[in-house]
């Protein structure tokens, strides 16, 4: 028996809203997920998990029409379904009213149930989101049944608001496989066992890295599984080193060169790290053009020690000002006492 | 610290000229053209370097004037001094750019490092600008009245900025200020951006609201129109059913009875059978007329029926769309909401920029205060010593002063207080050398360096002489005080004060050959 199992697809989700690519985006995610269906057909997958959050918000009736009609295209493949907390079983969800094609089931109640598959001898249990959250730990208690020889869990879930998640007790549930979907970054909590695929398209700047899906196998009772490297781009972080030497020109070739090996279509968050001459201020409006560049953080601090600005204005208004804060200036007092410096030094000026 | 020996190997007019010093005070007599003014360069330079102007300028500089007469491009010298109970030799080539400088720990045989900062450890963070300030005492330029108070005044505003770098806080104060407009500017586009965002969003749900209710509308009124198509349907039906049944009933029997009457008649009253025959015939056509007509309507009904029903079907199909549609609008709004909710929540750029706000504000406050605290603390001092000196300088004929806000000095003579230019010139100095002892040992706390005196009491009478080398005698470690008059011997040796005399030699003020 063949599975895919995917997660937080978020159709619909419009990523970095007001950014030149979001459109893009929008159209990928819907193609990335087209894409997987026509791959299961391929691979004459028998079972297509799918663990809630396959909508971004509420579905509209013609998107579930839309996502019906991609089901159709491969009947030998059942589908199971749950609501995540995105796409959470509102009192006028079409999820349940929707008439799914033959081959689809979705677990539309906050309450367990399960549907059975006896020529694949697998059973699916699950619930759905009847809320935004749910702060109960509702797969803890739950353990397999035995009256099916594989029992799959389709849970959605891991974290306080969400349904939270003790690993040690998933594993005593004793399921043969648990198929995870909220947490966006792929994670195997137990090898071939329990595991996030994570969401097929990063749909935010902080979704860093591969994302993609889980293929998987049972054979005799056993399982065995494979991540899938799916999505169209990535958001990075790019941390890049700056020393006293780099200047505007220096950083804007060095940013583009690597924006250029690392792969122009990504989506990137600049973060300027290490110590910069205190005399040079980066122009960071200028690095948007460079690439898909969804922020640049300027966290490089002046290259100067206030021991040795102490030492060397001594006595002065430098010394004092410095002084004034203590020993141990929060993150506040840290940056206001970076632009007082800046601003003593630029202002003063050398006797000669 | 206290200056042992100075080594002027190529020095302006000193050619290997080894000058030995004491602590205490000592006399360095020369007259005109001895080389006074040059020992005083000297000091400067030994320690800080010479300063260099640049073009033109450069051709009149102290660098310039102290050039070597012979020799130029070997223009070097020493200094040996002690500091913190060691010896040390320091040398610098002024030929050089950068003039360079060694130093040397002689008591442990050591090389220092002067780029590490070992010599302004030992100057204890003096700078030159310091050292122009406090311990050297050069000649006034200016000796008029006006002039003196200018240069006091001068003197003490630029006060506050010792070092080679003068600070300015009200500039840094306005450059803050800028920075934080900047931010402030960001902070209000991100606003904008963001309320251009939500009435868009609120557009797009007072359409979907409008939409709602027209939908709402539509459905109401379809189901209206149900209700009343039932009702007629209702009141339509019985009354034909009772015209159907009731009316053709009446004639039927009629028809019957007539018939029965006529046949009675035939068999009774030997009537013609053509009666009944008659009666029959216009039952039957009247029956069969009846019939047609009947079944004529009957199926004019059902095509009516027929249509009805295909109308409703319509209907009904009209209200399950309308219904499907209205709740995928209720969705959509619901999910437009929640976007709001998003986007209402979502102040990333706007509390970025009101973090960098903040925090330049609150370099404006420090530096404001760091400022002030500076000033009375560094102005109280200054101002309690220096009356201190004063008082002591002139043995209590000046009880104190005033120094105000705009550097104007009053001193009280005891019953009034007199403006500078109302005291005698003396007086003044006395005032200026005060206020620079005071300056000396406010900035150069950790090391007290010698003071250097370069005809700085040419304008004292006996009196004040005598007050003012006394009161070296019994505040500084070590004095050089350099002179071209035999005053201030012959005063130290009235006083009983000890002190090492220094003899220049005369040297003539032209290049000789010998």
């Amino acid at each position: 028996m063949r599975f895919f199992h995917i997660a937080d697809v978020h159709l619909g989700a419009e990523p970095d809203k007001g950014y030149p690519w979001s459109q893009d985006r929008s159209r990928e995610i819907w193609d990335s997920f087209r894409r997987v269906i026509e791959q299961a057909g391929r691979d004459h997958v028998d079972l297509l998990l799918i663990a809630g959050d396959l909508f971004h918000r509420q579905p509209l009736a013609r998107e579930l029409k839309e996502v019906n009609a991609m089901f159709s295209t491969i009947p030998d493949t059942k589908i199971v379904l749950i609501a995540g907390n995105h796409d959470y079983l509102r009192k006028d969800s079409p999820y349940r009213k929707f008439p799914w094609g033959k081959n689809v089931w979705g677990l539309w109640s906050q309450e367990f149930s399960h549907v059975d598959f006896p020529e694949m001898g697998v059973r699916v249990r699950g619930c759905s989101y009847e809320s935004r959250e749910i702060r109960q730990p509702l797969y803890d208690s739950l353990k397999k049944s035995g009256e099916m020889p594989v029992e799959i869990l389709l849970a959605h879930g891991g974290d306080e608001k969400h349904i939270p998640i003790s690993r040690e007790r998933l594993i005593a549930g004793g399921f043969d496989y648990v198929a995870l979907g909220h947490i966006h970054k792929p994670q195997v909590l137990l090898e071939d066992r329990i595991i996030y695929p994570g969401s097929l398209e990063p749909t935010e700047k902080n979704d860093t890295g591969v994302h993609g899906f889980v293929k998987g196998e049972i054979k005799k009772g056993k399982v065995r599984t494979a991540f899938v490297p799916w999505a169209v781009r990535e958001y990075k972080e790019l941390r890049i080193p700056v020393t006293r030497e780099t200047t505007q020109y220096r950083l804007t070739q060095f940013l583009q060169e690597l924006i250029k090996k690392m792969g122009e279509k990504h989506i990137y968050t600049v973060l300027l790290e290490g110590k910069r001459d205190p005399d040079t201020e980066f122009h960071l409006n200028q690095l948007y053009s460079l690439g898909n560049i969804r922020a640049v953080e300027d966290q490089t601090r002046p290259g100067w020690s206030l021991e040795e600005l102490c030492r060397k204005y001594k006595g002065s208004l430098l010394e004092e000002y410095i002084r004034s804060f203590g020993e141990k200036p929060d993150e506040e007092a840290e940056k206001a006492l970076e632009y007082g410096i800046g601003a003593l030094l630029e202002t003063g000026e050398e006797i000669l | 610290m206290i200056i042992k020996e100075v080594f002027m190997k190529n020095f302006g007019k000193f050619h290997n000229e080894r000058l030995r010093f004491q602590p205490g005070i000592n006399i360095v007599y020369g007259g005109n053209e001895s080389g006074k003014s040059t020992l005083y360069t000297f000091f400067q330079g030994i320690f800080f370097g010479l300063r260099r102007k640049r073009g033109v300028a450069s051709r009149t500089d102290t660098y310039t004037r102290c050039l070597p007469w012979e020799n130029p491009s070997w223009y070097e010298g020493s200094v040996l001094f002690e500091a913190g109970k060691k010896d040390f030799r320091l040398e610098r080539n002024f030929e050089s750019r950068s003039q360079e400088a060694e130093l040397y720990c002689v008591t442990d045989g050591e090389k220092m490092s002067v780029e590490e900062g070992d010599l302004e450890i030992l100057l204890g963070g003096a700078t030159q600008r310091i050292y122009e300030n406090t311990a050297a005492i050069g000649q006034l330029k200016t000796r008029t009245e006006e002039g003196l108070t200018e240069e006091l005044r001068e003197y003490l505003t630029n006060f506050q900025t010792e070092g080679d770098f003068r600070l300015d806080p009200g500039a840094a104060l306005d450059r803050l200020k800028d920075r934080r407009k900047e931010w402030e500017k960001e902070e209000k586009k991100a606003r904008e951006k963001k309320e251009r965002a939500r009435e868009k969003l609120l557009d797009r749900i007072q359409y979907t609201r409008e939409e709602i209710e027209d939908l709402e509308e539509k459905l109401e009124r379809s189901r209206e129109s149900f209700r009343d198509i039932g009702q007629d349907r209702q009141e339509e039906k019985p009354a034909e059913d009772r015209r159907e049944s009731s009316f053709p009933l009446v004639f039927a029997a009629l028809f019957f009875l007539g018939f029965l009457a006529g046949c009675a008649g035939a068999i009774f009253f030997q009537l013609s059978w053509l009666i009944p025959a008659l009666i029959f015939l216009l039952g039957g056509a009247f029956l069969f007329w009846y019939f047609r007509d009947r079944g004529e309507k009957a199926s004019a009904r059902s095509r009516k029926e027929q249509d009805r029903a295909i109308r409703n079907e319509r209907k009904k199909g009209q209200q399950i769309t309308w219904k499907e549609a209205l709740q995928d609008k209720r969705n959509l709004l619901y999910n437009l909401q929640e976007e709001l909710e998003e986007l209402e929540n979502d102040n990333e750029k706007i509390l970025k920029a009101q973090k960098e706000v903040q925090s330049i504000s609150l370099a404006e406050k420090m530096l404001a205060k760091a400022a002030g605290n500076l000033q009375s603390r560094r102005g109280n001092f200054l101002k309690e010593r220096t009356w201190e000196i004063f008082g002591e300088l002139t043995q209590g004929r000046y009880q104190r002063g005033i120094i105000d806000e705009n550097f104007q000095i009053r001193l009280d003579t005891g019953d009034r207080y007199a403006g500078l230019h109302q005291v005698s010139q003396g007086t003044a100095e006395q005032v200026y050398f005060a206020l620079r002892m005071a300056a000396g040992e406010l900035l150069c706390r950790e090391e007290e360096l010698p003071v250097i005196l370069d005809e700085t009491f040419a304008m004292y009478d006996d009196k004040r002489l005598c007050e003012a080398l006394e009161w070296l005698h019994k505040n500084r470690a070590q004095v050089i005080l350099l002179t071209c008059t035999r005053r201030e011997i012959e005063a130290l040796e009235s006083l009983g004060i000890p002190f090492h005399q220094v003899d220049l030699q005369i040297r003539a003020g032209i290049r000789s050959n010998s």
